[in-house]
């Protein structure tokens, strides 16, 4: 399988993580395409675009996947996709942009608010009791929401997942989400 | 007089984390060492102004993000990676703030000497630490917190800290752990309200 990726694009991130933690090996290929319309995947099985369509694909088989009953693989798909968006828009912007966009506060307190629920109903995850391909796709959104000077002092429940996430075996970075030495 | 204010839930730093806090659009980072003990210093590396935030805590030390400085638990830097056979001199320390732990509330303070004032003991449970898109005076009224910085109503116990002149974090705990889950809906609610100017609702069951 083939993805065709841009190394600083957000949703083809999450395809690179989904794979890393599900151990699917995928060829790279990187093409500035992907930097604009997202990833895309190729192989002997299709085609597959967008970030939560090729995850869902990668999880076929595995606990990751979700019911497509759920409306978190919607709503992630297009979170995922506004937030891509507002980050491309503010870091090739030509102009200073202003920061902390009400647009990012609201998906994060989106986020924020499902994790707190979740958290009382005895998960860590957004989804479901268990880690799955909505959590991959949100991910991106949670830890680079510092490029758009998003404060984190706001989101303690963002900030706990973002821990619990990078413990998860096989978990990988992009450039603006650091490692830990 | 010395000023304490609550500025987040303790359960939402665990031992060997770090956290970012904003009081008065001052920015403070919080962190808790492998012991438990918590720590708060201006949120800025004295080497490159980095947000002390964003670093991790290894071994009962702040490593800054950016160059790998390593600052101990009263803010004095003790190792410098590029310079690994340098002591660093004591006067490269973060700056401290004053931090205490009562009530599940960490409360800072910049200045003064007085310790934080001792309060009805009682075991609470965290619930919920939120953000409210409005000015902490704002929060208060709808709230009806007056002097004493913590409210205890219903079961419930709140404190409001202002982040920055347009947004105040409400911390809930409660009494009976019991009641947790329905007071971090309560605050969800408690915010919708008050974003849209309504009176605030105590029924904590609904």
């Amino acid at each position: 399988m083939i993805l065709h990726d841009w190394a600083l694009d957000d949703r083809c991130y999450a395809v690179r993580l989904g794979a890393a933690l599900m151990g699917r090996r995928l060829t790279i290929h990187t093409t500035s395409e992907a930097a604009v319309q997202g990833p895309v995947l190729t192989g002997t099985d299709g085609t597959h675009r967008g970030p939560l369509a090729i995850l869902d694909f990668l999880a076929r088989d595995t606990p990751w996947r979700v019911p497509t009953t759920s409306p978190w693989v919607t709503r992630a798909d297009e979170m995922l996709v506004t937030f891509s968006d507002l980050r491309r828009n503010a870091l090739l912007a030509s102009m200073p942009q202003t920061p902390n966009p009400p647009a990012c506060r609201r998906l994060l307190r989106m986020i924020e608010d499902q994790l707190s629920a979740q958290r009382h109903a005895g998960s860590d995850w957004i989804a479901g009791p268990d880690a799955s391909i909505v959590d991959i796709a949100l991910f991106p959104v949670a830890a680079l929401s510092h490029d758009l000077e998003v404060p984190h002092d706001l989101f303690p429940e963002l900030r706990r997942f973002i821990r619990s996430f990078r413990a998860l075996p096989g978990f990988i970075t992009m450039p603006g989400i650091p490692e830990y030495h | 007089m010395t000023m304490w204010h609550p500025v987040a839930l303790g359960a939402d730093i665990p031992a060997g984390t770090v956290a970012p806090v904003r009081l008065h659009g001052d920015e403070v980072v919080l962190w808790r060492d492998e012991a438990g003990i918590l720590h708060a210093w201006e949120d800025r590396c004295p080497h490159r102004g980095m947000r002390l935030s964003f670093g991790f805590v290894r071994k009962g030390r702040l490593a800054c993000l950016y160059h790998g400085w390593q600052f101990d638990g009263e803010g004095r830097c003790r190792h410098i990676p590029a310079h690994p056979d340098l002591s660093p001199p004591g006067t490269i320390r973060a700056r401290t703030w004053r931090a205490d732990e009562a009530h599940g509330f960490v409360w800072l303070a910049h200045d003064g000497s007085e310790s934080l004032p001792a309060m009805k003991d009682g075991a609470f449970t965290a619930a919920r630490s939120i953000a409210i898109e409005s000015a902490r005076g704002t929060v208060a009224a709808a709230l009806g917190i007056g002097q004493d910085p913590v409210l205890s109503r219903d079961g419930l116990i709140c404190a409001v800290h202002a982040a920055d002149g347009e947004t105040t974090m409400l911390h809930v705990a409660v009494a009976n752990p019991a009641d947790a889950a329905d007071a971090a809906l309560w605050a969800q609610r408690t915010r919708d309200s008050i974003e849209r100017g309504e009176a605030v609702a105590w029924e904590l069951h609904l």
